[in-house]
């Protein structure tokens, strides 16, 4: 079961990523990379419930702090610049 | 004081949490922690206002999330899954009186997980919050649900003040209240 | 088992949240996928983990993980929704009433230098400072 949510997160990072890459907007390539990274936490924990390490899972905690600041400072950016 | 020493509280309770384990080391370590924290960012002492919470109305307010929550992640599933997205969006005007910023970040965050709504633009004097709409029936509707769920906020954080106002607010436009029926 | 569960339904739902950002027409529409079901996809998959992984250490840390994603995601996007609506450059399409652009009309409130409200920043062409400094070119 853990493999086939791998499956379902690498396609869904497949979708952020075209977000990312096609977005006509840079709004639109910022929630590419927020899905990313959302990709990313749950890829995280997936690893740590396969091997039952927890290691690593106080990254998935600062991916969520440091995404949602950069996040936040982007939208300042384009608020400010206007594209 | 009172409302700085519950914050210290809650800030340490995230640092003991984040290391793991409550052991001496990390608790020590939390409260010098916290403890130059707030000393070194004076704004973070005093929340504004005072706080006022009632236990009932905030237990039917975390239910109502929560039964949100369900629905709009349903509603997002079938729209997703439709050949077809059929979405009407529009943005509207919802005046929110009696609200203290403090309401209207809460009312903010929960009209975002509400099905079909976000938030756009939020202003705190007159309070007014501009919400982007993905199927749009009627602004009366919109204004109504979103009436209804600053009415449950205030009912379980607001002074009577706040809660008199919204009233008057709800009396004005004409929305009966919630114990009068129709004819 | 039941955590392999929950994260399996916390992963489809982060799924369904990309298929609606790939498929919205509109980009405030896939801000709207993005709050609502990536939040509760990831919390679902962390709430799986904690439950799986016996540690008491990495249980909390899941915890505020989870905590931490329901406070700060949906705040990150109303930020990005208000920032996308209020750029002059990038289209937003409003199939109805948009009583947002009415008022801002109406008051001839103007993103700029002049509003008090932003922070005064530079001009992105030329790196001058709107407030009458002649020093630069």
């Amino acid at each position: 079961m853990i493999a086939a949510s791998y499956v379902l997160a690498a396609l869904a990072a497949v979708g952020f990523g075209y977000r990312l890459v096609a977005g006509p907007s840079l709004s639109d390539r910022v929630i590419g990379v927020d899905g990313l990274l959302i990709v990313g936490v749950t890829a995280i924990v997936l690893r740590a419930m396969q091997t039952g390490e927890g290691a690593f899972l106080p990254v998935a905690l600062v991916v969520t702090l440091v995404s949602f600041i950069s996040t936040a400072v982007v939208a300042r950016f384009i608020e400010g610049r206007g594209r | 004081m009172r409302s700085s020493v519950a914050i210290a509280v809650m800030m340490l309770a995230i640092w003991v949490l984040a290391w793991g384990s409550a052991s001496w080391a990390n608790v020590a370590s939390g409260v010098v922690v916290v403890a130059a924290l707030l000393i070194v960012v004076p704004d973070a002492r005093q929340p504004g206002g005072r706080l006022v919470v009632r236990p009932v109305p905030l237990a039917r307010l975390v239910v109502r999330y929560l039964g949100d929550v369900v629905v709009s992640n349903a509603q997002i599933t079938r729209e997703v899954l439709r050949p077809r997205p059929r979405l009407s969006t529009a943005i509207v005007r919802v005046p929110l009186a009696g609200c203290t910023p403090e309401a209207l970040t809460v009312i903010a965050n929960l009209v975002a997980m509400t099905p079909g709504e976000t938030p756009i633009e939020v202003e705190a004097d007159p309070p007014v919050m501009y919400v982007h709409v993905l199927r749009f029936t009627s602004a009366d509707e919109v204004r109504r649900g979103i009436w209804g769920l600053r009415d449950q906020v205030l009912a379980a954080f607001g002074t009577d003040e706040a809660i008199a106002a919204a009233r008057a607010e709800e009396q004005a436009a004409g929305v009966p209240a919630p114990g009068e029926g129709g004819p | 088992m039941t955590g392999q569960v929950l994260a399996l339904f916390g992963t489809a739902l982060t799924l369904v949240a990309a298929i609606g950002v790939v498929r919205f027409p509109d980009v405030l529409a896939r801000m709207h996928a993005l709050t609502k079901a990536s939040t509760v996809g990831v919390v679902l998959a962390l709430l799986g983990g904690a439950v799986t992984l016996d540690h008491p250490n990495d249980v909390t840390t899941l915890l505020l993980a989870a905590a931490l994603q329901v406070l700060t995601l949906p705040m990150a996007t109303n930020l990005m929704s208000r920032s996308t609506y209020m750029a002059r450059g990038i289209a937003v399409h409003v199939d109805n009433i948009d009583e947002l652009a009415e008022y801002r009309a109406l008051e001839e409130v103007e993103p700029g230098p002049e509003d008090d409200r932003l922070p005064r920043h530079r001009t992105p062409a030329t790196g001058v400072r709107p407030s009458g400094d002649d020093s630069g070119t």
